[in-house]
Parts: C-alpha cells; sequence; structure tokens
C-alpha cells in the first residue's frame, strides 16, 4: 500500500532539493549502472546506481554524487538508497519485497509519460520532484511505455514504529527466494 | 490505469505472464545473477576492510533470511 509521503519528515528537504539530485544525476552515463540482478522479473532495462546498500556506503558512487549523499545521509534508518532507471518499454512483473520492517520512497527525477507503479490495487505516476512512498511487501510492478528512460532515486528505510502492520507468517518458497528484494 | 488489463505487446521486454515455475536450475541461476551483482557492486565500495565487512554482514542477511524464509527464525 502507498503511504502517504507527508508522513515522513525527510521527504519535504529531500523535495524542496529535487534539482541537486536532478543535476548530479545528469552528470552520470549509462555505464555507471549496473543491471539489477532479478532478471527473472524484468528481462533487460533495470539499472541501478547505488549509493548506500544495506546500511553499507557505496564510496566511489558517493564521490561521484556528493550533494545526493549528503542529503540520503540525513534521513533517519535510512538502509539502501540509489538511482533506478528504467528503460523504455520495460515492465518490471508484479513482485513483493521480504518483510523486513522497511518502507520505501521514490523520488521522481526523469518521469516521461506512459510510466507508473501499481502497489496492491493503487496506481500511481511518478511526478519530478514529488516522493511515492510504498511497502514494498506489497504486491507491486512498475512499468515505463514511454521511449525514454525514467529515473528516480530510491530509497529503503525502517518505518516508524507502529506504521507497518504485523508480518505474516513466512512460507517456504524457492532456494534462492530469500534473496528477493 | 489497470495494468493488468494492457496486452502484453504494448512492451517490447514483457515476459510471459505464466506463473514461474520453480527449477533448481532455475534458482541456480537467480544465485548467479547475484553473485556477479555483488561483484560489481563491492567493486566501488572502496577498501578491502569495507568489503569484508560488507561480505560478512551479507552472509548473515543470507543465513537470517533463509530461517526467516522456512519458519526457524521468528522476525
Amino acid at each position: 500500500m502507498y503511504y502517504e509521503p507527508d508522513r515522513f519528515a525527510f521527504v519535504a528537504d529531500l523535495e524542496a532539493q529535487w534539482q541537486v539530485v536532478h543535476r548530479e544525476l545528469s552528470q552520470l552515463t549509462h555505464k555507471d549502472f549496473i543491471a539489477w540482478p532479478e532478471k527473472y522479473l524484468y528481462g533487460k532495462g533495470w539499472d541501478i546506481f547505488g549509493l548506500y546498500a544495506f546500511g553499507f556506503r557505496i564510496e566511489d558512487n558517493c564521490k561521484i554524487c556528493p550533494e545526493t549523499t549528503k542529503l540520503v545521509e540525513k534521513i533517519p534508518d535510512l538502509v539502501t538508497a540509489g538511482f533506478s532507471s528504467l528503460a523504455p518499454g520495460t515492465h518490471i512483473k508484479p513482485h513483493t519485497g521480504y518483510p523486513e520492517g522497511l518502507l520505501r520512497c521514490h523520488l521522481g527525477l526523469f518521469v516521461p509519460e506512459g510510466c507508473a507503479l501499481r502497489v496492491g490495487s493503487e496506481t500511481r505516476s511518478w511526478q519530478p520532484g514529488q516522493c511515492l512512498v510504498f511497502d514494498d511487501t506489497s504486491e507491486h510492478e512498475a512499468w515505463n511505455k514511454s521511449d525514454q528512460t525514467r529515473i528516480v532515486l530510491l530509497l529503503d528505510f525502517n518505518a516508524p514504529s507502529g506504521v507497518l502492520p504485523e508480518p505474516e507468517k513466512p512460507k517456504k518458497k524457492g532456494l534462492f527466494d530469500f534473496l528477493k528484494k | 490505469m489497470d495494468p493488468v488489463e494492457l496486452p502484453p505487446q504494448n512492451f517490447e521486454n514483457a515476459p510471459e505472464p505464466t506463473p514461474e515455475e520453480i527449477t533448481l536450475w532455475g534458482e541456480i541461476k537467480k544465485g548467479v545473477e547475484w553473485v556477479v551483482f555483488v561483484g560489481k557492486m563491492l567493486k566501488r565500495m572502496g577498501g578491502p576492510v569495507i568489503i569484508f565487512r560488507s561480505i560478512s554482514f551479507v552472509l548473515i542477511k543470507l543465513l537470517r533470511r533463509t530461517l526467516l524464509q522456512w519458519g526457524w527464525l521468528k522476525s
């Protein structure tokens, strides 16, 4: 499900500074991005540029985007941060994240027409400079039907206590499904 | 806009919408993709100490996820 972004104090600061992030992103080239490993979900066209992964700073990338790094480091309980790029025609199949008490925030940066994100039964489009916050343990999918690349700043952060519902009892799945994020 | 109603030909790279069959080979391929990805990320982490810490962290994380997935550990 989606959460109203104004419930989270850091969102206002992030949205106010979005053009700084946009400017640093504009300096990157396609070769700076790495294909997301869950290719069975999308085929090709979903690439990321990581700044933080599971709380670890990705030093070389942070040096390239120092202002964005400063901004994301202000976010309380940040776990993961980076740019997420979706090439024209890419469709990420419906999937769910792992219940680890996280919420996901997308700050729209390059958002052509024809891009959207369905979370549960609700579909929203990104807007440049505006955040979407959602629980990625809800089934979600994303697509880019435009002829331009969509890029957002993706952030995972620990949900403040009492925000998320109690997780359901986990079920046994495939051998490597525990890797799914 | 309801994505379920979109015809698959709208997405050049859209995989078939059939339920995924879980096979050992398929899971191995997924595992290899993750190893390649983590390898590329580690190259950008900067320094052997942080790389060692990251690998240790990931291994512990994966073990914890496995135990959670199998219901042997409560979240």
